[in-house]
């Protein structure tokens, strides 16, 4: 009896032990939002921007329908492009049409992107994407909202790029905070969540 | 490399007036492994919008020789074209200018989307889907090298 409660007590220490080490070596998880002293959950809420169409464009008009909305700049020749075309792509093979959940870009850069400017950028997708601008106290205020980072980062030749978080937030339509979509994570996982979002 | 042909200098330059195909291996023959032997496939770029300032080139750089450096690249088609690369750390997209792309020997090098690419900063006409357009990629000991990009819809991949 005595025998088998340290036996009992043995495999417990092994399995300590296990735990141990499986703790101290797997990958760290990377963290998907930066900078939000946000908790995810609480992303989001209305907000009031400027459409291509240079009028006030209301977040009241995306009620009912999802969305993935996601924070660039016009000048930005890769990452943004990138992001925008993997959406576009991935409402295509989700197969439930342009209504299955809408795509949104933001501009962190007003200075230089005005309505004319995200109109055009948004327009080369042959999909609908809905391009926002705005004052720069409505984009430093949805910034805060989404916990989107974004800074000037001078060129050599002058001009300047912008860093910023690349993160897409899926929204669900209610406007809650849904997922977060990586750009190094597979269309199988970020699929899966649009085919939640879109339910 | 040995070539199985005998590789005096007198006899191949008369030999090749004929035999075109035969002096091309014989010249792949001749390059020694030590230098590096570059290839640059399926270069392509996204089309871009209008007014646009700016596009990005992605290909495949192929190297069989010893290791080389990309230093740099222009094209007609934009002010200046410069090396980029995007990294992405917490969620935060930067893109940095690295003085040169270590192209080792043996190795294949992508740029790729969300990577290092060349940037065309200042396009003067939109990058169109369907055309192709001219790049110079200049290698420390390879030298130029001219290729051809094909320009993608913007949402094809």
């Amino acid at each position: 009896m005595l025998g088998r409660i340290r036996m009992f007590l043995w495999l417990l220490v092994a399995v300590a032990l296990a735990g141990a080490v499986w703790l101290a070596t797997r990958p760290a998880a990377k963290p998907q939002v930066q900078s939000s002293e946000l908790p995810l959950a609480s992303i989001g809420g209305p907000f009031t921007l400027v459409g291509s169409d240079g009028k006030s464009f209301a977040s009241s008009r995306l009620a009912g329908k999802p969305f993935a909305i996601f924070f660039g700049f016009t000048h930005c020749p890769d990452v943004c492009p990138t992001t925008l075309a993997r959406l576009a792509r991935l409402r295509r093979l989700l197969g439930q049409g342009d209504e299955a959940f809408q795509i949104l870009f933001v501009t962190v850069d007003p200075e230089r992107d005005g309505p004319a400017e995200v109109g055009a950028y948004t327009k080369v997708f042959d999909t609908p994407v809905v391009g926002l601008t705005g004052t720069r106290a409505q984009i430093e205020r949805v910034k805060k909202q989404f916990a989107v980072y974004s800074a000037k980062s001078p060129s050599p030749g002058g001009g300047y790029s912008v860093d910023h978080t690349a993160t897409v937030f899926l929204m669900d339509r209610n406007g809650k905070f849904l997922a977060t979509l990586a750009p190094e994570e597979a269309d199988a996982v970020a699929l899966d969540k649009l085919r939640r979002a879109s339910r | 490399m040995r070539s199985p042909l005998p590789a005096t200098a007198g006899p191949i330059t008369g030999f090749a007036m004929k035999m075109p195909l035969l002096s091309a291996l014989l010249l792949i023959a001749a390059c020694s492994p030590t230098e590096p032997m570059i290839e640059v496939r399926n270069a392509w770029a996204r089309e871009t919008a209008p007014g646009q300032s700016s596009g990005a080139v992605y290909a495949n750089i192929v190297n069989r020789g010893e290791g080389d450096l990309l230093t740099g690249a222009t094209s007609k088609r934009a002010a200046a074209a410069t090396l980029h690369s995007s990294t992405t750390e917490n969620g935060v997209s930067k893109m940095r200018t690295p003085a040169g792309v270590a192209i080792p020997g043996g190795a294949t090098v992508a740029l790729t989307p969300g990577g290092t690419h060349v940037m065309l900063e200042g396009l003067r006409s939109p990058l169109v889907a369907g055309e192709t357009i001219a790049v110079t990629l200049r290698f420390a000991k390879a030298g130029p090298k001219i290729v051809t990009a094909a320009v993608t819809a913007a949402g094809a991949r």
